[in-house]
């Protein structure tokens, strides 16, 4: 299974943006509002998340539900010398 | 290139430097080599739970070696401005990374010092009162007090640190003497405002300083911006430079593309800092300044370590 590590919002609105644009039938896109209505949170909470902006531990919990996903804590260490400029991605 | 502060006393190398020990809040810390591979740093012990040299290099890893040097000593160098005007001021004086940093020695922001062990130099302490940085001019810097390696030789200003009678022996205060007072006020209240705005209560480390700012007749001082508080203890600070590992070329080219620039930082503070939202205000606010290279952010942390926050320094 494929485990993906969520550092920060900007990951998590990564993550349901990828989740959402292939949840829908046919393995395409899913539209904002079926995702709020399946969540049951407002179709801007849903916009809000994929700009990386905060909202509650329940909202992206309920979000991440609706594509079957949980969350797994896992040790997240600083970057390093070696991985900072990638890390940070400061190349285009 | 016209000498900016007469009078000003900078210790000389007495010759090329080896091997230079570096100190972590005024404790023996690690040691730093060149070599023909490049530059090595090597903590003193392999203890996990000693303080960290920067952010980027913790003790888990006890020995470090890259071809540059590492960014966590140039942060301290001066500009390249600064390093010609020190080798026209001193010829024949051998003025390699190394013997800059020995030269700092003591003389720097945040919690690192450095010391040639074959010929250590020490420098009396000047204090200053208040009335008397007040009435200081541009001819009588001679008797003002320290000056910081970094910023001595900047266009705008040169920066010196000195003691407060009021406090303890060390040095307390951060003093600039302006070359162009008028213009710098300016940009001090637009800073403030900004600060203001984006952070009503003061809670963040960012611009603290600039609310403790004090002018005189040619002087600008505030409290040192490495310096908790309470304690009087030197805290870590750690330049962006530092945190992505960019020399000061990579830097500039990264500076010249906003919108990614902007991205990193933003993933810097959620990486280091707590209040992430409001930091991130505050960097927004701040951000014309960044990108034009007036202000350099930097984390400023305890060195064991406990991250406190973003902070912007004067950039030279």
């Amino acid at each position: 299974m494929n485990v993906e590590t969520l550092k920060n919002q900007l990951d998590l609105a990564a993550l349901v943006r990828n989740q959402r644009l292939q949840a829908g039938p046919k393995g395409g896109k899913m539209t904002a509002q079926t995702l709020a209505d399946l969540a049951g949170v407002g179709r801007d909470t849903i916009f809000r998340i994929e700009r990386g902006e905060d909202v509650s531990f329940t909202t992206a919990m309920r979000v991440l539900r609706v594509f079957g996903l949980g969350l797994n804590a896992a040790p997240v260490q600083w970057p390093t010398l070696e991985n900072a400029q990638h890390y940070f991605q400061t190349k285009p | 290139m016209k000498l900016p502060t007469p009078g000003i006393q900078l210790p000389r190398p007495t010759g090329k430097v080896a091997l230079l020990q570096v100190f972590n809040k005024g404790l023996p810390c690690g040691w730093l080599g060149k070599s023909a591979q490049g530059f090595w740093f090597h903590y003193n012990s392999g203890a996990n739970t000693q303080p960290w040299l920067c952010l980027t290099m913790p003790p888990t890893q006890n020995h470090y070696q890259q071809q540059n040097l590492f960014t966590v000593f140039q942060q301290h160098l001066p500009t390249q401005q600064g390093c010609e005007w020190l080798q026209q001021h001193m010829p024949g004086t051998p003025l390699g990374e190394l013997e800059l940093l020995a030269m700092a020695g003591a003389n720097t922001l945040g919690s690192l010092s450095f010391s040639n062990p074959d010929a250590p130099m020490v420098q009396p302490r000047m204090h200053t009162t208040t009335q008397r940085l007040q009435q200081i001019t541009g001819d009588q810097t001679n008797t003002l007090g320290t000056p910081l390696l970094q910023g001595f030789t900047g266009e705008l200003h040169s920066t010196f640190l000195v003691g407060n009678q009021t406090r303890n022996n060390a040095p307390n205060l951060l003093v600039h003497l302006l070359q162009k007072p008028g213009s710098i006020q300016e940009l001090h209240a637009a800073l403030l405002h900004a600060k203001t705005n984006a952070d009503p209560s003061n809670k963040l480390q960012g611009l603290r300083w600039a609310s403790t700012l004090q002018t005189g007749n040619a002087v600008w001082f505030h409290d040192r911006p490495d310096l908790e508080p309470f304690q009087q203890q030197r805290l870590g600070i750690d330049h962006l430079e530092t945190l992505l590992n960019l020399n000061p070329l990579q830097y500039r080219e990264l500076l010249a593309h906003p919108t990614r620039f902007r991205m990193v930082c933003h993933e810097v503070i959620r990486t280091y800092c707590k209040h992430a939202q409001e930091e991130i205000k505050l960097l927004d606010a701040l951000f014309d300044w960044i990108v034009q290279g007036t202000l350099k952010p930097c984390v400023v942390y305890e060195p064991r370590p406990t991250v406190l926050g973003m902070n912007y320094l004067w950039a030279n």
